[in-house]
């Protein structure tokens, strides 16, 4: 069409019955000017994009030499090692103390009932005082001051300022005797608000025997003032005996426990020592990597100096700088002493641990159920333990610093690494599995939460809807796609979090997997959130799908004597099926990539979602591939390995949105082409 | 064509057996789909109605200008809580509560706290965010209109302008933190600037002929033309789209019919399409300022700032004032809400400052989102081939 | 040749723009003038814009960057204070961490850094190679308070046991005392100096247990610790009294700042700058928020202890 349109005008040396008008330069006339004007300019468009591309790989690709390099370096140190041992500490750490709260559950459940009538008289008690603080406060100070300033009338020998002083005592005095009252009819009127009883942990229904002890307590409690009400000075003493007795009760429990935690002693001191080994030969071997740069820029700098002093200063300084290749068999000399203890130290510890977990109750002879549940879980943690027992004990009789880092395996470790640790003092991982996860089951929420919605909406909106009801909602939907996406965020952070989460604390909606949310910021909340957002661009494509779907096909449907609702689900929709498909996929794209919402809202926390909870993983908070950018990009030094490692991820996401984006096309172009 | 089958089904239809119950679940489908529909619908006037109710009394006051002037004329700045030796609760401005301390020196403050960010107004994000739009739209716009043009007018239909068209649709699907990301590689740390010897700080920098000055490829730092150029980058994909979209609505008649009269191609192109297209290209490009000033992540580490205490146009002192002008790092009012919602706590005293400066700046969003829609909605009924 | 319309425009803006530059420029550019069409005119693009960003800062301008912990509160206040003073100068502050003090004094993007931990080794080599040095300044002194929702029983922590919490050995509150339920550990953001010193002087230099959230701020710890029953996180002096939380003792040490010697996780906050490349106006801004009695009391004001 428009290359037809082109060649007939290409500039013709004769001329013809329309004789071009206007200045040639070299042949060219003002029309080849302005069409390379527009060429130049999509050129400019198209070279930005390839930038983009470019620029975005360079950072990238340079991160596996140094991720590999660094590697390498952690093996050196001994590092590697270390941490070998250091996972076996780290899963016995886990048993013990997991078998520890199945033990304190049990211990605590006998005090149950005055723990929380405590704990009520407790949560009253500041929220009365939030509620008075104000006025708690000043009668708080006038009341120390009358304390503290008869002591120092005695001191001070100056009668000008005794003086002065004694006016302050009679006004501090004056302020308490008018506050006292205001602060305890203010008081009583926090206790009045039936509000203030709502009680946040450890839900229990007072009566009205224990309402009244709490108000009482609460009153005497006055600033400056405290005093304990007997009623739960005794409580506080039942609570204590009632422990100490089932502390008896459960005496061989507590010591076989003591027994499996202290089994590890002798592991933990060693894996001491040769940390620090390790942690002094890391900080001589990075000084090794950068010397020769560090000496460079040294000198340069003397050169640049006039000031002969600071030249020589700075020469001497070069001077100084150790280049020595570092001796690594020797740096690594006791590691490689510890083996033979270790490996004299290790079956006792295991068989320790194995003999005191054997000794353990059954986790059907416990009498709570949290209890029983920890105990049972115990179970895991305990094979968990055996298996890196048996790994460790297996790997480092064969440990060498020297073994070459494989550059897959470093690869991998990126791609497949389970922790993102930065800024550590100790090594730096930069592993994408739980970014990438947190962003996959995010994005899975929002595409559940808002597909039934979109197209629900997109089918009501083009098949069954008048169209005064159509010139409504298309608008609409259409204002929800400009919402900025940090006013969501916003509104997550301010109103849905804490909302979501009092609702996940409702009694008749525990069974709902995951509730109660212990966190206000979570994937469930962003993954809401994010759903909404989304919905305008599924509703949109959907929209536009359903209404490609030619006339005559419904109307050929109607003609056999089909329903609207059949000709809707088995006619027009599986028609437009690919298009939808698209139109989801396109959605996806959108909010994988969408940054601060879930910078703001996901909870950030650097961990692969805990899948054995079930269903109930979604209220877990996680971080993501775009708010780790967001939130670490600004802070890394320019070049460095973290920097590339941020480069890296959003390379990750440029390919995973480029792919999408291609698929849907691919499926809209057939989908076009079917029509 | 809704009611096709009831309407014009004959009374004696043989398929009108059992008719009853299949209507009724007809029905409730129908209802069901409308449900979620207005669902939707329901959730987002509940979002804005929430900001609206907390934030809308921020902006507006009782009595005469009705509006709050103060937070649209001043930039955000410390609020004073103070009390007073009778125990009154005052608050006041950092800058006001100065003042006030030294106009009445005899007055007593027993107490004072500080929040940050929670005074003021948000005169300099809005400065900002329409710095930042304005450079961005006009340098996307530029490039867009015209890469559009030479698209879908000149270019020819290659397999090669194939594959263009489809790298631009699918770059417009690219998180807008990635294009952040490379909005920081290129423009604040690597396009070139002029600078004097003693400011060079790559190795990358070549002496400029005859002069003592230096074209380092060290980057713009984060500035206000380094935010800007990035927005302008991630919305260019959807520019060229969506205007070679409205091009390509223009029959092809229009095109032929001015040629066969004895036009060149650019005379039928500026007389016979762009009047025609250019209602698309205007929605479109609303759409686009819509989006740009939405958008925080590019601008997080390109331009914006938590707090600048001077508008971009003052101070600029003397020489290159344009340059020093586009240099500058400036707020912006997504940051700035970032700002409010992430680095200030939820108090009472801060409540004012973050509903305020979403009320406002969503509300000037959707007005855009408006006039896109009106225009279109406009244009369409107007224009018709 | 065909370039010669579109260069001799660009060559006109860039007259009016500067001269001097402009002279120098076309010298440049005439050299390489065999570069194809669209090359140049990226080329002359690119040098247009470079002119335009050919800048020196405003002398009378300091920009300060660094710790979310000093400016977040402090430093905008003392800044607000010093030119109510009668100073005639303009400030940008941004508060992201206290790596950012580094990274942006190393970029010239800033002219002062705040950082709330000390300078690591690692970082003073980055400088030295650059042939720069850097100058401390202190601007007041800190304690990071472990906190705990205000309706959370525990009162008194040991350093082990907030070890032990920080790096995930313990996940309950039982464990430590309290009524059982799961800890929620809130932390700073990596790059923070709190995070840092925290793991240094709490921690014993090992790493945060991976179910620890990351939090963009003080205040934004404070504001979950607050809404969570089960959190626990840790926060600057400046912070302790916000609502909803209570600081616990550690070694029975309470977090005021008269303790500000006994208790294990105190610190100094500092200013850093370049030496030599300090400009006269941040230099008397430095001396005067870190001597001047007037800037000195801001620092208490917001609840951190006096240099």
């Amino acid at each position: 069409m428009s290359d037809s349109a082109a060649k007939t005008e290409r500039p013709k040396r004769d001329r013809g019955p329309f004789p071009r008008k206007g200045f040639q330069i070299l042949g060219l006339g003002l029309q080849d000017f302005i069409r390379y004007f527009f060429g130049g300019n999509a050129g400019l468009a198209i070279v930005v994009l390839i930038f983009i591309c470019l620029f975005l790989a360079k950072e990238a690709i340079f991160f596996f030499p140094q991720h590999h390099h660094e590697y390498r370096i952690y093996r050196q140190a001994g590092q590697e090692y270390v941490d070998l041992i250091g996972k076996e500490i780290d899963t016995h750490t886990r048993l013990g103390s997991t078998v520890n709260i199945a033990y304190l559950a049990e211990v605590n459940e006998s005090s149950t009932e005055e723990d929380q009538l405590v704990n009520a008289l407790l949560q009253v008690k500041t929220a009365v005082e939030n509620r008075t603080e104000r006025l708690g406060e000043r009668l708080g100070d006038a009341r120390e001051s009358m304390e503290d300033l008869p002591e120092e009338i005695a001191k001070e020998a100056d009668p000008a300022k005794k003086a002065e002083m004694e006016k302050k005592l009679a006004e501090a005095r004056k302020l308490e005797q008018e506050l006292a009252p205001e602060w305890k009819s203010e008081a009583e009127a926090a206790l009045d608000d039936p509000t203030i009883w709502d009680l946040d942990r450890n839900p229990v229904r007072l009566n009205t025997e224990e309402k009244v002890k709490i108000r009482e307590a609460v009153l005497m409690a006055e600033p400056a003032r405290e005093q304990d009400h007997p009623y739960f000075v005794a409580l506080r003493e039942s609570s204590a005996a009632k422990k100490e007795k089932a502390r008896a009760k459960y005496e061989t429990f507590k010591a076989t426990i003591d027994e499996l935690r202290n089994a590890v002693k002798p592991v933990r001191d060693l894996h001491g020592e040769l940390r620090d080994v390790a942690m002094e030969n890391r900080r001589v071997l990075d000084k090794f990597e950068t010397a020769p740069a560090r000496k460079k820029a040294l000198i340069e700098g003397a050169e640049a100096t006039k000031d002969p002093e600071e030249k020589a200063r700075k020469l001497k300084m070069a001077e100084a700088v150790v280049m020595d290749t570092p001796d690594y068999e020797a740096l690594n000399k006791p590691i490689y002493d510890s083996v033979p203890k270790y490996e004299e130290i290790e079956p006792t510890f295991v068989s320790g641990v194995t003999k005191a977990w054997e000794a353990l109750p059954d986790p059907k002879t416990l009498e709570t159920k949290s209890g029983r549940e920890k105990l049972r879980a115990a179970k895991a943690s305990y094979e968990d333990f055996l298996k890196s027992a048996e790994n460790s004990s297996e790997k480092i009789p064969k440990w060498r610093h020297d073994k070459p880092m494989s550059v897959l395996k470093t690869v991998l470790a990126f791609f497949f690494g389970k922790d993102w640790i930065t800024n550590s003092s100790w090594h730096e991982f930069y592993g994408l599995l739980p970014l990438f996860s947190g962003s996959l089951l995010i994005s899975l929420i929002a595409i559940v939460v808002s597909v039934p919605f979109s197209v629900a909406a997109a089918v009501y909106v083009n098949q069954l809807a008048r169209s005064q009801e159509q010139n409504f909602i298309k608008p609409a939907l259409e204002f929800i796609q400009a919402i900025p996406s940090i006013v969501l965020g916003f509104f997550g952070i301010l109103v849905l979090g804490t909302a979501l989460r009092n609702l996940s604390h409702v009694e008749w909606l525990s069974w709902v997997p995951g509730f109660p949310m212990s966190e206000r910021l979570n994937m469930l909340t962003a993954g809401l959130l994010l759903a909404f957002m989304a919905v305008p661009t599924i509703f949109t494509l959907a929209e536009d799908a359903l209404n490609n779907v030619p006339r005559s096909f419904s109307e050929a449907s109607f003609a056999l004597g089909a329903s609207k609702l059949q000709t809707i689900f088995k006619v027009v929709m599986p028609t437009a099926i690919s298009g939808i498909v698209a139109a989801v996929l396109l959605g996806f794209g959108r909010i994988i990539g969408e940054t601060m919402v879930v910078l703001l809202v996901a909870g950030n926390k650097i961990q692969i979602p805990d899948f054995t909870a079930g269903i109930g993983v979604f209220t877990q908070p996680a971080h993501t591939m775009t708010g780790i950018i967001a939130q670490e990009l600004g802070e890394v030094e320019q070049g460095s390995l973290h920097w590339r490692a941020l480069f890296m991820v959003g390379m990750v996401l440029f390919c995973i949105s480029l792919l999408i984006n291609y698929f849907a096309q691919r499926i809209l172009k057939k989908f076009h082409h079917a029509h | 064509m809704h009611d096709l089958n009831t309407k014009t089904a004959p009374l004696n239809n043989p398929f009108a057996t059992t008719r009853h119950k299949a209507k009724r679940t007809e029905f409730l489908f129908a209802q069901g789909l409308r449900l979620s529909t207005y669902f939707v619908l329901a959730c987002a006037f509940y979002i804005f109605g929430d900001i609206c109710i907390k934030g809308a009394p921020v902006v507006f006051q009782a009595d005469f200008p009705f509006i709050n002037t103060d937070f649209f004329t001043k930039s955000p700045e410390t609020l004073v809580v103070y009390e007073t030796v009778d125990g009154e609760q005052h608050q006041l401005g950092f800058k006001e509560f100065t003042a006030f301390k030294e106009a009445n020196p005899e007055v007593q403050i027993v107490k004072e706290h500080t929040h940050s960010y929670s005074a003021g107004g948000i005169l300099g994000p809005l400065v900002g965010t329409a710095l930042l739009t304005l450079i961005c739209i006009v340098v996307a716009l530029f490039v867009g209109l015209a890469a559009a043009v030479y698209l879908n007018e000149y270019s020819g239909k290659g397999r090669f302008m194939d594959t263009v068209r489809l790298a631009i649709l699918n770059l417009a699907g690219v998180p807008s933190i990635v294009f952040g990301l490379f909005g920081l590689g290129l423009f604040c740390l690597f396009f070139p600037v002029i600078v004097s010897e003693d400011q060079v700080r790559t190795k990358l920098a070549f002496q400029l002929f005859g002069s003592n000055e230096y074209l380092a490829f060290q980057g713009w730092g984060t500035s206000m033309l380094a935010g800007g150029l990035t927005l302008a980058v991630m919305i260019l994909p959807v520019i060229i789209t969506a205007c070679e979209e409205s091009l390509k609505a223009i029959p092809q008649g229009f095109r032929e019919a001015s040629l066969a009269l004895g036009a060149t191609k650019w005379q039928s192109i500026r007389t016979a399409v762009l009047p025609y297209a250019f209602p698309g290209m205007l929605t479109a490009s609303i759409l686009g300022i819509t989006r740009v000033a939405g958008e925080t992540a590019p601008i997080m580490f390109t331009a914006a700032l938590a707090h600048k205490d001077k508008l971009p146009w003052q101070d600029l002192g003397g020489g290159n004032v344009i340059f020093k002008f586009l240099s500058q790092s400036v707020q912006a009012m997504p940051y700035h809400i970032y700002t409010v919602a992430a680095r200030i706590p939820q108090s009472e005293y801060t409540k004012p400052m973050q509903y305020g400066s979403v009320f406002v700046f969503m509300v000037l969003v959707m007005i855009l989102a408006a006039l896109s829609v009106y225009l279109r909605i406009h244009y369409r009924s107007k224009l018709k081939w | 040749m065909r370039v010669v319309p579109a260069l001799s425009r660009n060559l006109r803006e860039l007259r009016m723009v500067d001269e001097k530059q402009t002279r120098s420029l076309s010298k440049g550019l005439s050299l390489k003038s065999k570069l194809g069409y669209s090359m140049k005119k990226t080329a002359t693009l690119l040098a247009a814009l470079a002119i335009a960003m050919a800048t020196t800062q405003a002398e009378d301008k300091i920009v300060i960057k660094g710790s979310d912990t000093l400016g977040a509160k402090m430093v905008p206040q003392q800044a607000e204070a010093y030119k109510a003073a009668g100073n005639d100068v303009s400030f940008e502050i941004a508060a992201e961490g206290s790596s950012t003090a580094f990274t942006n004094l190393l970029a010239g993007t800033a002219e002062i850094g705040m950082s709330s931990r000390e300078v690591k080794s690692s970082e003073v080599d980055e400088f030295t190679a650059k042939g720069m040095e850097l100058k401390e300044w202190v601007a007041g002194y800190d304690m990071i308070g472990v906190i705990v929702n205000e309706n959370n029983g525990v009162k008194n922590l040991t350093l082990e046991q907030i070890e032990k919490i920080f790096t995930g050995d313990i996940t309950d509150w039982s464990e430590v005392g309290g009524a059982a339920g799961e800890i929620s550990v809130y932390t700073r953001n990596t790059s923070s100096g709190t995070y840092k010193s925290f793991q240094e002087m709490a921690m014993d230099k090992r790493d945060y247990s991976p179910s620890s959230q990351k939090m963009a701020g003080n205040e934004q710890i404070a504001a979950e610790v607050a809404k969570n029953p089960n959190g626990i996180g840790y926060v600057g002096l400046a912070y302790i009294e916000n609502d909803g939380i209570k600081a616990v003792d550690v070694d029975g040490v309470e977090c005021v700042a008269k303790n500000a010697k006994d208790y294990p996780i105190s610190r100094s906050l500092h200013f850093f700058t370049i030496k030599g490349k300090l400009s006269p106006a941040a230099e008397k801004f430095l001396t005067w928020a870190t001597t001047d009695p007037a800037g000195t009391e801001i620092v208490e004001k917001v609840g951190f202890i006096k240099p």
